[in-house]
């Protein structure tokens, strides 16, 4: 393997990570729907929202995604002209911004960790809520043979093998949480596999 | 290596072992066929620095060399290109949160009428991927590896006050503030909660500069690398018949920023620890000489979210048992050691 199949992934491997799932194809709806309003993918941290939106914004190239830090230059966003465009981590703005964002914008799809219902209520916007959340045996058997089969450049992934009671025990340890899964995963590959290369 | 749809391109290394020295150039030769008669606007290679960990990985191309400009091959036509990459200038680094590794690339961009050519024949084949990037089979790349045997360390701090360490004592204060609210549990608890607080901090800022405010600080005279070591001078302001013992040390710190979501997270951790200096009978003046990293240890390393960085560390225990951190950064470098022509 080139490297830990359980560290980050660069945008091009992202799109043969994602394991499909139903929310990824409600929002390719929602973004594709004419009618004007929000979507917030609401969740704990390392449940995938980030994810999602990637995987969303190179199905849509055509609009923008700003991932934002505490180094945020909002003049990028109000630069654009883009009706619809991604928000990664909307809590960097400020609240009355944001409600000034929500009234402008025809549609943004964007993640964070709180409900954001007071705030479309006071913008006076619809909008749509995803919770991301749960993670069941074979997604997590699936997305974890995806990510060996990229750093072992093997195209089909199902010719990877893994064992399903190591998959539970991750499950019942963990939770969703798929982040800490990653850096378990990390470490113990680490560990086992240090001159891999 | 891998044959490509217009060429066939095959890297053959002067030495069979993909292992370089820090400071070690790659030589060998590119072998170029062509398949077709194919135009070339230019055909090169790309050393480049992939990171990669719990971090959004990252690839920085370091140098970009052409080896060949706007040329036309006939078919079957073989060119061999000689090749001898600048010197590499940053090791390979395994380390426990991120990691970086060297790529050797080759890049080739046909002109125009070629790339024509070639997307006329993906969308026969249904190959979007070439049609929009014709040289999608052309290129090839290996993964190396820069290891760093040959080398020596520069080390050095920067003059002045060391800073105190309260890394600890944050915890202490963390504890007592725990302790405060479970305790006043049953009474009016917000009221014991602020009392608490105030204890707390009280304690946090009495505790931290009481073995401070005793010998009115230390400073950092001179710091630098002879030999094999690291060489350090500290200059106690006053009262140091007070000090019981002080240790000195240093550290080498990975530090990595994982921001793939929607929050971010640190991680950090010792990579390497040097042996403690220990003192006894202290004077006002303390020279410490302390030995340099194993050459297996990174020197440095700022890529992306990932950084190496070195600390200088002082504790000093005083005769009543009080316990006072410092510590200052220091500059690491690692350079590889240049030999001599006649050896």
């Amino acid at each position: 393997m080139r490297h830990n199949p359980f560290g980050g992934l660069t945008d091009q491997e992202l799109r043969r990570a994602i394991v499909p799932n139903d929310i990824l194809s409600d929002i390719i709806k929602d973004v594709e729907s004419k009618e004007s309003y929000m979507v917030q993918l609401v969740g704990k941290k390392g449940r995938g929202k980030t994810l999602h939106l990637k995987i969303l914004q190179q199905l849509f190239d055509e609009y923008p995604i700003y991932l934002l830090d505490e180094n945020i230059d909002l003049k990028t966003i109000d630069r654009t002209e883009s009706k619809i465009f991604f928000i990664d981590s909307i809590q960097h703005i400020r609240f009355m911004k944001r409600i000034q964002l929500y009234r402008r914008a025809h549609k943004i799809v964007f993640t964070t960790h709180h409900h954001r219902l007071h705030e479309f209520f006071l913008a006076g916007t619809k909008h749509k809520t995803y919770l991301m959340k749960g993670l069941d045996e074979q997604v997590l058997g699936n997305a974890i043979k995806k990510r060996i089969a990229i750093a072992a450049d093997i195209n089909d992934f199902n010719q990877v093998e893994i064992n399903q009671k190591l998959v539970r025990q991750l499950l019942r340890k963990y939770g969703d949480d798929f982040r800490s899964i990653l850096n378990y995963l990390y470490d113990q590959f680490k560990h086992a596999h240090y001159d891999c290369r | 290596m891998i044959a490509g749809k217009l060429v066939f391109t095959e890297i053959i290394l002067k030495k069979e072992s993909k292992n370089f020295l820090l400071g070690e150039s790659i030589e060998g030769v590119i072998y170029l066929k062509a398949l077709e008669d194919v135009n070339i606007n230019y055909f090169g290679y790309s050393l480049i620095k992939e990171t990669r960990g719990k971090l959004i990985p990252g690839s920085q191309a370091i140098l970009t060399k052409f080896l060949l400009i706007n040329r036309k091959l006939i078919k079957g036509q073989i060119v061999d290109l000689d090749f001898k990459s600048p010197p590499i200038p940053i090791e390979s680094y395994k380390g426990k949160n991120a990691e970086s590794f060297w790529k050797f690339e080759t890049i080739i961009k046909f002109n125009e009428e070629t790339r024509q050519r070639v997307r006329v024949e993906s969308l026969k084949k249904l190959n979007l991927g070439e049609y929009f990037y014709p040289e999608k089979y052309a290129n090839i790349s290996f993964d190396f590896n820069v290891v760093a045997n040959n080398c020596k360390f520069e080390i050095s701090g920067k003059n002045g006050l060391l800073k105190i360490d309260n890394e600890k004592i944050s915890s202490y204060l963390f504890w007592i503030l725990v302790a405060g609210i479970f305790f006043s549990f049953g009474y009016k608890t917000w009221l014991w909660v602020i009392v608490c607080a105030m204890i707390g901090i009280s304690v946090y800022f009495i505790y931290i500069s009481l073995g401070n405010f005793i010998i009115g600080g230390i400073d950092l005279i001179s710091s630098k690398t002879a030999d094999d070591y690291l060489v350090c001078y500290f200059n106690i302001h006053k009262n140091w018949s007070h000090v019981k013992n002080i240790t000195i040390w240093y550290e080498i710190h990975e530090e990595v920023t994982d921001n793939r979501g929607t929050g971010t997270g640190i991680y950090n951790e010792v990579l390497y620890k040097s042996k403690l200096c220990k003192f006894k009978n202290i004077t006002q003046k303390i020279s410490a000489k302390i030995n340099l990293p194993p050459g297996t240890v990174p020197g440095s390393l700022n890529l992306g979210n990932a950084k190496v960085y070195a600390v200088l560390k002082l504790k000093a225990e005083f005769n009543n048992g009080i316990v006072a951190n410092y510590f200052t950064d220091l500059n690491i470098k690692k350079s590889p050691v240049k030999r001599s022509p006649y050896s």
